[in-house]
């Protein structure tokens, strides 16, 4: 008879011996590739949603510590009950043991510090040598209830203030914790990547204004990228809605048969394990199996947008209590139904929120301007003769980006001449984790 | 992919009882003494009862779910998130894939009794196989040695069998600490625990390693095994969503074929 301490010993033997041959050899023909741009897919669609397969990822060393922290932005005023769980802003830091340049990285639509682009991001800037603070997008909720002075996600010179706003707190802890700044650089995806465009000139505005004490003149961010931005968000919203009607002719009615054509077809096949859409590898799999239509990749594109944007709009008018889809009477808590509420924001696009809620909370401060002005506003182009002269701003895209309506990339190109990185295809951020798209953007921040 | 634990755990008998008692008291929530919104049902679609059913799954029980929700949310985010944390943190990540097919190894059990209760031996065979083959060769279940050599792991819970005899899902219900279920599952899910803390052979669980299975390893294990955080979705509408997503999840594991073996060409 076997003693316990003898199994014991017998299996940690086996645990240890197999635990040394788990290290994967080291690849070394990846960091040759590196330049070498050869993204799979050119149907922009099929790129947007399976992302990046890993035989093309950048290898980031998996190591980084993320450390997720969260700020009291403003003093007092509480937020309703259902709330509850978003009382703090969240933002997540990457750190450097020395002195270092300091990268704040901004989130596109919906998307919070800890979304898939954003960690990808986070490891790539911080394996560069980079001090990196992830934050939340202005529309995010975590964001409009915590950080936002108007919590109107979505007016650019606003957002910019709030973004820029936390951003200071954020700096003043670092240093207060004595962490070692060098200069400042900035970045950001999506509608990440246009929001940077006005934080680095509301920087530049308010560094030298006597309001600011001596030791805060401004960041002078060194470096911006844009990456894949919108030119106006009023087009790309146009274009993200026409996705959802090209999918789903009959709206949102159709929804729940939509879904379950796709879930039944994913069904058909055997599997033990639970679906995991975080995989790209299961998510190409997946693909292969179901082989999706262009138009039912729209519609999931434009799904993914919708429910982004219904979350923006039901914090929005909770926060503010406009009234507006939730009633400006009846308490937010964690046990009200809102099923109704999901099926009306399900069923209200950005431009309605544009329309409804933001133009009534601008246009009476604006005397004179309209509507279309403030559609029109949500373009870099009218801070295009700015940005033209700005050398510190590039920006990196898609040839075939799918949120750019005709005649935008156009547009871009002539705002930043040279300092443009395009490259053939890869959609709407598909190629972010692409090894050479990964590179390009560490060697920007590093060069 | 959703908050779902498996394994003994006597709170949960008890806590369905209160759910049933606290659940007739639920739908109070009368809409009329609220201002109507300027965009409503009404407002935005011809039909407003169709235009309701987006996403929608019937819950008789929501405002007793809605509170157990916020619970499972707390219990998550002061309890069971910062253990696993602690988990991740000291334990190194080999060790913890040891400990996941440990744990998932006994499950086996559970699966082999309801593929048979199901009549299916083309689940039967190979989750014996299996249990036979992890519990030697694999150290008692620290490596799923089956697997490698083609053996998929099956699905089947008391649950699933209720279903293949028939048994409609019941009332969505959200359980404390376990998540979002159904009538049957819950059902299913107290059965499947009856089943492995009294029906396995004690010719099995004589074994010396079998006698750490019920400590905190397991619930922790558990919660590990699931990637879902509350509130990381950041939409207001979470509870929907998960609700929809957990059923619709659910059924699809019910239905799909069982994975068949490979054989190595």
């Amino acid at each position: 008879m076997i003693s316990r301490a003898g199994i014991l010993s017998v299996a940690l033997c086996l645990l240890l011996a197999a635990g040394c041959a788990q290290h994967p050899p080291a690849d070394q023909a990846a960091s040759d590739a590196a330049s070498h741009y050869d993204y799979p897919f050119d149907n922009p669609w099929t790129a947007t949603v399976l992302g990046t397969p890993s035989q093309f990822q950048a290898q980031l060393p998996a190591d980084a510590r993320i450390d997720r922290r969260t700020l009291r932005v403003f003093e007092g005023g509480e937020a309703p009950e259902g709330f509850w769980h978003n009382d703090r802003l969240q933002y997540s830091t990457l750190l450097q043991d020395g002195e270092a340049p300091l990268v704040f990285v901004i989130a596109g639509t919906g998307a919070d510090d800890q979304s898939r682009h954003m960690l990808m991001l986070g490891q790539a800037l911080h394996a560069a040598g980079l001090h990196v603070v992830l934050l939340p997008s202005p529309t995010h909720a975590n964001f409009i209830v915590n950080a936002s002075a108007t919590h109107l996600p979505g007016y650019p010179e606003s957002d910019a203030a709030d973004l820029l706003n936390v951003m200071r707190l954020v700096d003043n802890r670092l240093r207060e914790s004595s962490v070692g700044i060098s200069r400042y650089y900035l970045t950001g995806y999506s509608l990440g990547g246009w929001n940077a465009a006005y934080v680095a000139k509301l920087d530049e505005e308010q560094a030298g204004h006597p309001r600011q004490s001596v030791e805060r003149s401004g960041f002078g961010f060194e470096r911006v990228l844009l990456i894949n931005p919108p030119l106006s968000v009023y087009h790309s919203v146009k274009e993200i809605d026409a996705m959802l009607e090209r999918g789903l002719p009959d709206g949102i009615y159709g929804l729940d048969a939509f879904l379950n054509r796709a879930l039944a077809r994913l069904a058909a096949y055997p599997s033990a394990d639970a679906l995991n859409f975080q995989d790209p590898d299961f998510m190409v799999a997946a693909y292969q199996r179901m082989r999706p239509t262009e138009d039912q990749l729209a519609a999931v594109i434009g799904l993914a947008f919708r429910l982004a944007a219904a979350n923006l709009v039901l914090t929005s008018d909770v926060m503010t209590q406009a009234g507006y889809i939730f009633p400006r009477n009846r308490p937010f808590l964690s046990k009200t139904p809102m099923s109704d509420y999901l099926a009306v924001a399900l069923r209200t696009s950005l431009l309605d929120y544009f329309d409804d809620m933001l133009a009534e909370n601008y246009l009476p401060r604006k005397p004179g301007r309209s509507r279309r002005d403030l559609l029109d506003g949500t373009s870099l182009a009218t801070i295009g003769e700015w940005l033209s002269h700005q050398d510190r701003i590039w920006l990196i895209t898609n040839q075939d980006d799918i949120i750019l309506a005709p005649g935008d990339l156009d547009e871009l190109l002539r705002l930043f001449g040279p300092r443009t990185r395009i490259f053939p295809n890869g959609g709407h951020m598909g190629n972010l984790q692409h090894r050479a798209v990964t590179a390009f953007i560490t060697d920007y921040f590093t060069r | 992919m959703l908050p779902r634990f498996a394994g003994p755990n006597p709170l949960v008998p008890i806590s369905l009882v209160l759910l049933l008692a606290t659940g007739g008291c639920s739908g109070s929530s009368g809409t009329g003494q609220y201002e109507p919104p300027r965009r409503s049902l009404d407002t935005v679609s011809t039909d407003p009862a169709q235009a309701r059913d987006v996403l929608l799954v019937s819950d008789p029980l929501e405002g007793a779910n809605r509170r157990v929700y916020k619970f499972n949310a707390q219990l998550d985010q002061y309890v069971l998130v910062p253990v696993v944390d602690a988990y991740q943190f000291a334990v190194p990540s080999f060790l913890r894939r040891r400990v996941t097919s440990f744990f998932l190894n006994l499950g086996e059990i559970s699966i082999f009794t309801n593929s048979v209760l199901q009549a299916s031996p083309s689940k039967a065979t190979p989750t014996l196989g299996r249990f036979m083959i992890n519990s030697t060769f694999g150290l008692f279940g620290l490596f799923d040695v089956a697997t490698e050599l083609g053996i998929p792991r099956q699905i089947a819970d008391f649950g699933q069998t209720l279903a293949v005899w028939g048994a409609d899902t019941g009332p969505y219900l959200v359980l404390p600490a376990l998540g979002p279920s159904n009538m049957r599952d819950a059902v299913g899910t107290a059965v499947d625990w009856a089943t492995l803390s009294f029906a396995i052979p004690s010719s099995i669980l004589d074994k010396t390693v079998y006698d750490y299975a019920p400590t905190g390893l397991q619930p922790t294990d558990a919660r590990y095994r699931i990637p879902f955080r509350y509130h990381s979705t950041g939409s207001p509408f979470e509870y929907e969503l998960v609700r929809y997503a957990a059923t619709v999840a659910r059924k699809i594991e019910i239905n799909s074929p069982s994975p068949l073996p490979e054989f190595p060409e």
